[in-house]
């Protein structure tokens, strides 16, 4: 069992698979079963939000004499306009 | 024959007019040299070799002929030269030279173009073969299924980036850093393998490298074929993605990448997870949990029923009013088989007992007195008969006996005469003797007479 807190989206998918596996084990006990449906539930709910909510960020490395620094692809397209990158 | 006869006759008819070997010399460099200014020619190289001097020599051969070839140091072109060898087909641009000196024409070759396989291609060969065992498949990194951080090394002004984010966008919890560099033109290589190098160094959270631009000539891709590129992506401690324009061609930044894709769009769909492909399998995944837990749920409750069964078929009550059941009937049936048997021998007994009953000594003596009786009867009526009939029968004989009684006889006059005591019937006279006493029966009274006389 993983606690929600510290899971990364991909071990809880990781487990999600693992637990389907475990599922298809026709032998297992019933509350083994039973328990391990509702992790499989619990973590799908769990990738469900995280999913729903992803964005995608993008930022753009500029490279100056002082070293580098981030900015919005916007601002790096006019920065750059000149440079022709 | 009739023409090689006619230049005899006219070779003798004619003044013997000749050429210096100077002048002809003279003669066939102007001819030559006037009538092919510039041109190209198709051949295959053979006997190539480099002289000191910097100048390249060879025969551009085809089957049986052949023509002297030279590319001079000055003019060597930079971009092929390395590639030339014995047997590579090759349109050759330049002009023919003839030198009286040696009395030989070659053509000065000003740039060569690989025939069959493109420049790029034999670029390529070479790099390969030269790095071997850095394109090999287990030396590649692996590419981390669900990225956090990825950095785009591209030009901010291609298409190539405008595809790649028109995919990613909001396909996954993702930062997309990107990373400027040209794409193409002299020395964009540099620039390229100079953002590997500072991603692994100042950006070395970054999951993946991809390095994108889209399709172009094989002029525009030169920078992914060289060298510089191998080296510079071959050390990168972050696994590296080229999607490299061409579909069908694998440049050589494909190549030492550790995946590539075929366009900057297909690097967006394959490295990037898309959240809604995932939700879907996350639905998946939980249709298939509810048919796993059914199965094993429906498995349960199956042997749960089982088992029910078993038990009920074992409990006392059941079992004991299985037996009460199963008693009473036995007891109905033993009461039957009794009533049946007992019925049976009652009717034997009171079979036997009318036997019995019929064989008694009283019914004997009963039936006797009945035959007695009947005999009886009989004999009384037979007896009876017997003597209605002899007494009838009597009747007529005395009827009869009347009729013919001898007194009856008697009365119509006539005697019976019989000896006296004797009593013996008298026919004959002869029979009777004087003095004998005679009784005579008349039909009324007898008479007792003495004979007196007899006649005969």
């Amino acid at each position: 069992m993983i606690k929600n807190e510290t899971l990364s989206f991909e071990s809880a998918l990781k487990r999600i698979e693992q637990i389907l596996k475990q599922l298809e084990n026709k032998e297992l006990d019933l509350e083994e079963a039973i328990n391990l449906y509702e992790e499989g539930l619990r973590l799908i709910h769990f990738c469900e939000e995280k999913l729903k909510n992803a964005r995608t960020r993008i930022e753009v490395i500029l490279k100056d004499k002082e070293g580098f620094k981030l900015e919005s692809l916007e601002k790096a397209y006019e920065l750059l306009k000149n440079g022709g990158k | 024959m009739k023409e090689l006869e006619e230049i005899k006759i006219s070779v003798e008819e004619r003044e013997k007019l000749y050429f210096t070997v100077k002048e002809i010399t003279q003669d066939l460099k102007n001819l030559i040299e006037r009538k092919f200014p510039l041109l190209w020619i198709e051949g295959e190289i053979a006997n190539l070799r480099y002289s000191q001097n910097g100048n390249i020599y060879f025969n551009l051969i085809e089957e049986e002929a052949s023509l002297k070839a030279i590319i001079f140091c000055s003019q060597r072109d930079v971009v092929i030269t390395p590639y030339l060898r014995d047997g590579l087909k090759v349109l050759c641009l330049g002009k023919l030279n003839f030198y009286p000196r040696s009395g030989e024409c070659y053509f000065i070759v000003r740039r060569a173009e690989p025939l069959g396989k493109g420049l790029l291609t034999l670029k390529k060969e070479a790099l390969i073969n030269k790095y071997k065992a850095l394109f090999d498949p287990n030396r590649k990194k692996a590419i981390p299924p669900y990225p956090k951080k990825i950095a785009l090394v591209t030009s901010i002004f291609g298409a190539a980036l405008q595809d790649f984010l028109k995919i990613s966008k909001d396909r996954w919890e993702l930062e997309i850093l990107i990373y400027p560099v040209r794409v193409q033109g002299e020395g964009a290589e540099k620039e390229i393998v100079q953002a590997v190098k500072d991603i692994n160094t100042y950006f070395n959270d970054v999951d993946m490298i991809i390095i994108t631009r889209g399709g172009g000539s094989f002029e525009d891709l030169a920078p992914f074929y060289t060298e510089d590129i191998i080296l510079g992506i071959k050390d990168s401690k972050i696994p590296v993605v080229s999607a490299v324009g061409h579909e069908i061609d694998y440049t050589i930044c494909d190549l030492i990448a550790d995946k590539r894709c075929a366009t900057p769009t297909a690097a967006a769909e394959e490295v990037i997870p898309s959240k809604e492909e995932i939700l879907y399998r996350l639905k998946l995944y939980q249709k298939k949990y509810n048919q796993l837990l059914e199965i094993i749920l429906s498995k349960g409750e199956k042997r749960l029923y089982e088992a029910k069964i078993e038990l009920e078929s074992r409990n006392p009550f059941k079992v004991f009013h299985n037996l009460e059941k199963k008693v009473k009937e036995l007891s109905h049936k033993l009461t039957l088989e009794m009533e049946k048997y007992l019925s049976l021998k009652e009717k034997k007994l009171l079979e036997i007992k009318n036997l019995l009953r019929k064989r008694h000594p009283q019914e004997t003596i009963k039936l006797g007195e009945e035959r007695l009786k009947f005999f009886k009867n009989r004999l009384f009526y037979s007896i009876k008969t017997y003597f209605e009939k002899k007494e009838k029968k009597l009747e007529n004989l005395g009827k009869l006996l009347a009729t013919l009684s001898p007194l009856n006889i008697l009365q119509r006059g006539y005697s019976i005469v019989k000896s006296y005591p004797k009593g013996k019937i008298i026919k004959s006279a002869k029979e009777v003797k004087n003095g004998e006493l005679l009784e005579i029966y008349l039909s009324e009274g007898r008479l007792l007479v003495e004979v007196r006389r007899v006649e005969e």
